[in-house]
């Protein structure tokens, strides 16, 4: 009897895991953080938005070469000014690179002029192992229905190299016009690159 | 077993020697193999990079993270030089997530043409690197090296680098002539059968496909196989956002085989057409 009840609790536990799997052009699976600033946002909140999820890390060098740009900041206030929920989200652990203090964090977005609607902080990493993420940045893009429409590269230059932004297509840019515009997002994935997620 | 590692370490030895040591960053140089250009006008090469303890550099596909490691080639006009060449990498797991890369010392080979019209007494070589490497931190990796050689009498090398190719060039992946491959297309995977007339199927003991290309595959340390006495099933993974539906299997297949000698490891490049 005992171990009956373990199997189904060890089943229940495998389906929810597996059912919390984000997938694409499926539904995004919901979550809740806490800001850097304390306050609580649940996916869910934004429904009938489109909403962009971009995994970050400040010492990275990749999210470095972004932000040091002003990419990823330009991104952010073209698109968050059109409506646009940008949730950047650190799955850093206590420890590792990345993992700052709500001070720290606020001080950097601010220095960075970081255009984000919120930056949320995932230290056990379960937001981020449910979307897959695997390098920061790693972008996902959520359409106004609640699916997942995009999960990859925020763009086609995997380098640390500033001067390969102007050059690289922008597959965040290209999917979200897309989407604003009413039509289907052509293309859904491409290839992550960055450094690995501390988890 | 036992042997080959200690000769390992003794070339590693050997060959840190030869680096000037600078602390933190890895060391990088140009080196040759014996060549005489009245024999042959191809000159064995490498690019070799001594990291530090703890520090890795990437393959040409990076696997989950990272970066590909790249190389361009600044040579006198009508020299060619061919594309690198690729050891067998190291899988370095974090995460239930893979990377690919090296550690220690790091060798990629490669091999220059001089033509018989050059008519200069020596050759500079310049290699701009580009890479990353990481610990539990990354850091990009770019140096310009350069070498000169003279080539108007025949180059000896050095004992430490005449073994470093060769090490080198024995880890290299092996055109597959040894084993028959079916790969077949599922929705979340590829089947791949492997058969051989040559090497005893049962005595495989790990198995393991690493893709040339990133973004198709699910990197992972571990693949699920079964062995009989005449094949061996080997499952891939599609990743959950793979960018495309391959139409072959582009990578390597590393195997490790057991026997009475002890354990071997042997490593096919393939490029099987997927049913």
């Amino acid at each position: 009897m005992k171990n009956k009840f373990i199997t189904l609790i060890v089943l229940l536990f495998g389906i929810t895991l597996f059912a919390q799997q984000a997938k694409l052009n499926e539904s995004a699976p919901n979550f809740t953080l806490k800001d850097s600033n304390g306050k609580e946002h649940s996916l869910s909140d934004f429904k009938g938005k489109i909403v962009v999820l971009e995994w970050i890390n400040y010492d990275c060098p990749f999210v470095k070469k972004h932000y040091n740009s002003k990419n990823m900041q330009a991104l952010q206030e073209k698109y968050t000014s059109k409506g646009v929920i940008w949730l950047a989200i650190c799955s850093s652990a206590p420890g590792k690179q990345g993992n700052f203090s709500a001070d720290e964090i606020n001080k950097r977005s601010k220095d960075h002029n970081a255009q984000f609607t919120a930056y949320l902080v995932d230290e056990n990493g379960k937001v981020g192992k449910m979307y897959g993420a695997k390098t920061t940045p790693h972008m996902f893009i959520i359409n106004a229905e609640g699916k997942l429409v995009y999960a990859g590269g925020i763009d086609d230059k995997a380098t640390t190299d500033v001067d390969d932004v102007k050059s690289a297509k922008n597959f965040v840019s290209a999917a979200l016009d897309e989407l604003l515009n009413g039509k289907q997002v052509t293309t859904q994935s491409s290839t992550p690159y960055g450094c690995s997620v501390k988890y | 077993m036992i042997k080959n590692l200690l000769y390992s370490l003794f070339l590693f030895q050997l060959v840190f020697s030869g680096f000037a040591q600078v602390k933190n960053e890895p060391e990088v140089k140009i080196i040759f193999d014996s060549f005489s250009l009245e024999k042959s006008r191809n000159i064995n090469a490498a690019v070799v990079v001594k990291l530090n303890d703890g520090w890795h550099i990437y393959w040409r596909n990076p696997g989950d993270s990272g970066m590909p490691t790249s190389f361009e080639f600044i040579l006198p006009e009508n020299v060619k030089v061919s594309e690198i060449k690729w050891a067998v990498p190291k899988i370095f797991e974090f995460e239930g997530y893979a990377s690919y890369g090296y550690e220690g010392l790091a060798v990629f080979p490669f091999s220059i043409y001089i033509p018989e019209n050059f008519k200069h007494d020596e050759i500079t070589l310049e290699v701009n690197l580009k890479s990353l490497i990481c610990k539990d931190v990354c850091k990009p990796f770019n140096q310009k090296i350069s070498r000169t050689i003279k080539l108007d009498e025949m180059y000896i090398a050095s004992k430490e680098d005449s073994d470093l190719l060769f090490s080198a060039y024995d880890n290299l992946p092996a055109a597959n002539d040894k084993l028959e491959l079916q790969a077949k297309n599922f929705s979340d995977s590829v089947v791949i059968n492997i058969s051989s007339d040559i090497i005893k199927i049962n005595r495989i003991k790990d198995v393991h496909f690493i893709p040339y290309e990133n973004g198709i595959f699910k990197n992972s340390v571990a693949q699920n196989f079964t062995v009989s006495d005449s094949d061996l099933v080997l499952t891939v993974e599609f990743d959950p956002f793979k960018t495309k539906i391959p139409d072959t299997l582009y990578g390597i297949l590393v195997i490790n085989l057991i026997s009475e000698e002890g354990n071997s490891k042997l490593a096919f490049e393939v490029n099987e057409k997927i049913q």
